[in-house]
């Protein structure tokens, strides 16, 4: 921990990655409170003409609905697109969705992943064998192609579950989806480390002062076992965020009215198809640009951080 | 070893079986018409019942997956309810293009984590070392399509270096060379490379550095080698099992990249047809997806058994490793 605080890269990207999580699940319901809407809520006057307004934009409170409430609106990031809702508040909101479903699929993988590996290393023999072929099995699954066949049917039949409404539909869907398929990289981590914990002289002292299984397991190896999987949980963090991403951009990801990174980034596909091939567009780039940058400040951090921890934890100083 | 090779090749196997099995259940099952594909959607029951017999569909799912098994030991995964062309032809089709993709993105990829994770494994805490993880970390972060698109619109239009998206057939008719079949893949591979760089740089930097303070390594400097001898022979060499048993882990998530570098880029390959096949006009086209799924997951299952012969005939350790209850890993 010593070592970590002295690190600037890590002491800069944990900063980073604390600020992120207080502006999305601490600030957004706050200034949303703040600005008194929501980040669905409708600006008919967001829109002018075709194009959404910009940054730091004031915008009389007009909605679709043809009433004019008195007063103003401040658009900090501008408006959504054509829809015209607000940017800035998507952004903070989508960040919630896009992280609670990228920890909530890393919490799972690595859950699942440890159990099975921890069991396979510590029994061997057949579960030893079960667990490897079932990590190897779930390798091999292409995974993208069956979300697209899943998404399309069961997904709505899953959405449903919200956790009494903590989360928003869909994201316990896409975590545990997620967890079930990325278990196995854990796994195969989790396994060594058991094999060559259970050697050591200190486990050993443990079993022969009449330690149980459950005993060494939990106060004995749980402890050699977390700061090894850390570093690689916040690579997966990382990569879960663009799996979520993935998902919206095949259309079988999170319901595109629920704001999350992943789908304000897929509604502007679109956009970075017509760039690409070579069509000058009067649109400004910042619909692609702010979701893009979360997503790469977000999961940058995370990774960068992770690797900086592992580097503090090695007694090598590998 | 004998034994080892055996119940290696029974085990991929058995996970072919239960891989077909499960991908032929679970998209099988998906509420849907196929028969539609011929009659359209207006249709009466009648006429719906004698299209899903032409497509083989009215028998149940077990029957079905019978005959699709009884289908690839003759060589052939049905036709597509879209086009009735023969998905071995799609498929043939299409592999050259992802495997033209995924083996170079792959070489290029493996070139550049090489520099750079012994780079930075030689200058080890150091401003190079801290200021390269951190720009390929950014690699993780950022996604295949994004980065795609963005090349491309940097590269094709604002700075034209390469030429505008599309393949070239390396090989066969239509072949235009091995100079513009490169020049159209450059940008694909580049975009492969920035995804899966940085888990291999960082890899190889930790297995460096760990190789260094090896005895063997300690050795080779008493007898008085060089440095530049050192990492040639007694550090270089070593990272060929690591590196081969990664590789072999990655085909899968490799593949999904390439889904969205094809999408990016516009080349016809294999995800290209998934997801072509799977936003169809009278929904998703079954065999065709089925097809795909198989030759993708045979790919990776064959892979991993290969690699894993052939690093255990590289190293006898592994063939222990991969015992059940031993404390080595690959």
């Amino acid at each position: 921990m010593a070592r970590l605080r002295r690190d600037p890269l890590a002491v800069v990207t944990g900063s980073i990655l604390v600020v992120v999580f207080v502006a999305c699940f601490v600030l957004a319901p706050l200034l949303a409170g703040m600005l008194g809407h929501g980040p669905d809520t409708i600006f008919a006057s967001a829109v002018r003409g075709y194009s959404p307004v910009s940054f730091w934009t004031r915008i009389p409170n007009v909605n679709y609905t043809g009433e004019h409430p008195s007063g103003s609106t401040l658009m900090v990031l501008g408006a959504d697109g054509t829809v015209g809702r607000d940017e800035f508040l998507r952004l903070l909101y989508g960040g919630q969705t896009t992280i609670e479903i990228a920890l909530g699929g890393t919490l799972l993988a690595f859950s699942i992943g440890a159990v099975l590996g921890t069991l396979a290393g510590f029994r061997g023999g057949r579960v030893d064998a079960v667990v490897q072929w079932l990590v190897d099995f779930s390798l091999a699954f292409p995974v993208l192609l069956m979300a697209i066949a899943l998404g399309a049917t069961i997904s709505d039949r899953f959405s449903r579950y919200t956790l009494d409404g903590l989360v928003e539909p869909g994201v316990l869907w896409l975590a545990v989806f997620l967890g079930l398929f990325l278990w196995p990289y854990p796994a195969r981590l989790a396994r060594v480390q058991v094999l060559e914990l259970r050697e050591r002289p200190f486990i050993e002292a443990a079993r022969m002062v009449g330690c149980g299984t459950r005993r060494i397991l939990f106060a004995h190896m749980l402890p050699h076992l977390v700061p090894v999987l850390i570093p690689p949980a916040t690579v997966m963090f990382a990569t879960t965020m663009l799996l979520e991403a993935s998902f919206s951009m095949l259309g079988v990801g999170i319901d595109p009215n629920t704001p999350s990174w992943g789908g304000m980034l897929a509604s502007q596909i679109g956009w970075l198809t017509a760039l690409a091939s070579g069509e000058t567009l009067s649109l400004s780039s910042r619909l692609v640009v702010i979701p893009s940058a979360a997503v790469l400040v977000t999961a940058g951090a995370a990774a960068i951080l992770g690797e900086q921890i592992r580097r503090a934890l090695d007694p090598r100083g590998i | 070893m004998l034994a080892f090779v055996i119940r290696r090749v029974l085990s991929g196997v058995l996970m072919f079986l239960a891989l077909t099995m499960i991908t032929y259940a679970v998209f099988f099952t998906i509420p849907e018409n196929p028969g539609t594909y011929i009659t359209g959607i207006r249709t009466t029951p009648a006429a719906l019942a004698r299209a899903d017999k032409v497509l083989g569909v009215d028998k149940p799912v077990y029957v079905q997956y019978l005959r699709f098994l009884k289908g690839i030991l003759e060589g052939h995964l049905g036709n597509s309810y879209a086009s009735q062309e023969p998905v071995t032809l799609i498929i043939k089709q299409a592999l050259p293009v992802t495997a033209s993709i995924v083996l170079g993105g792959v070489l290029l990829m493996v070139v550049v984590a090489l520099v750079i994770g012994v780079g930075s494994a030689l200058h080890p805490h150091t401003l190079l070392d801290r200021t390269l993880n951190t720009l390929i970390m950014c690699g993780v972060a950022l996604h295949p399509l994004v980065v795609g698109l963005l090349l491309q619109s940097v590269f094709v239009y604002s700075i034209p270096l390469a030429p505008a998206g599309g393949y070239c057939n390396l090989t066969g008719p239509g072949s235009c060379g091995v100079r513009e079949w490169a020049a159209h893949l450059m940008l694909p591979w580049i975009t492969f490379m920035l995804f899966l760089l940085p888990l291999y740089a960082r890899v190889i930097r930790t297995r460096v550095l760990e190789l260094l303070q090896q005895p063997h390594v300690a050795v080779a400097r008493a007898k008085g080698a060089s440095e530049r001898e050192i990492i040639r022979w007694h550090v270089l060499r070593l990272l060929v099992p690591t590196m081969a048993t990664m590789l072999a882990l990655d085909v899968s998530t490799s593949l999904m990249a390439a889904i969205y570098i094809e999408a990016a880029f516009a080349l016809p390959g294999i995800g290209t047809q998934a997801l072509t096949a799977q936003v169809g006009f009278n929904g998703l086209d079954l065999p065709v997806i089925v097809g795909i799924v198989t030759v993708v997951a045979t790919t990776v299952i064959v892979l991993n058994v290969v690699a894993d012969i052939v690093a255990a005939r590289a190293d006898p350790r592994i063939v222990i490793a991969r015992t059940p209850g031993s404390t080595l890993d690959t």
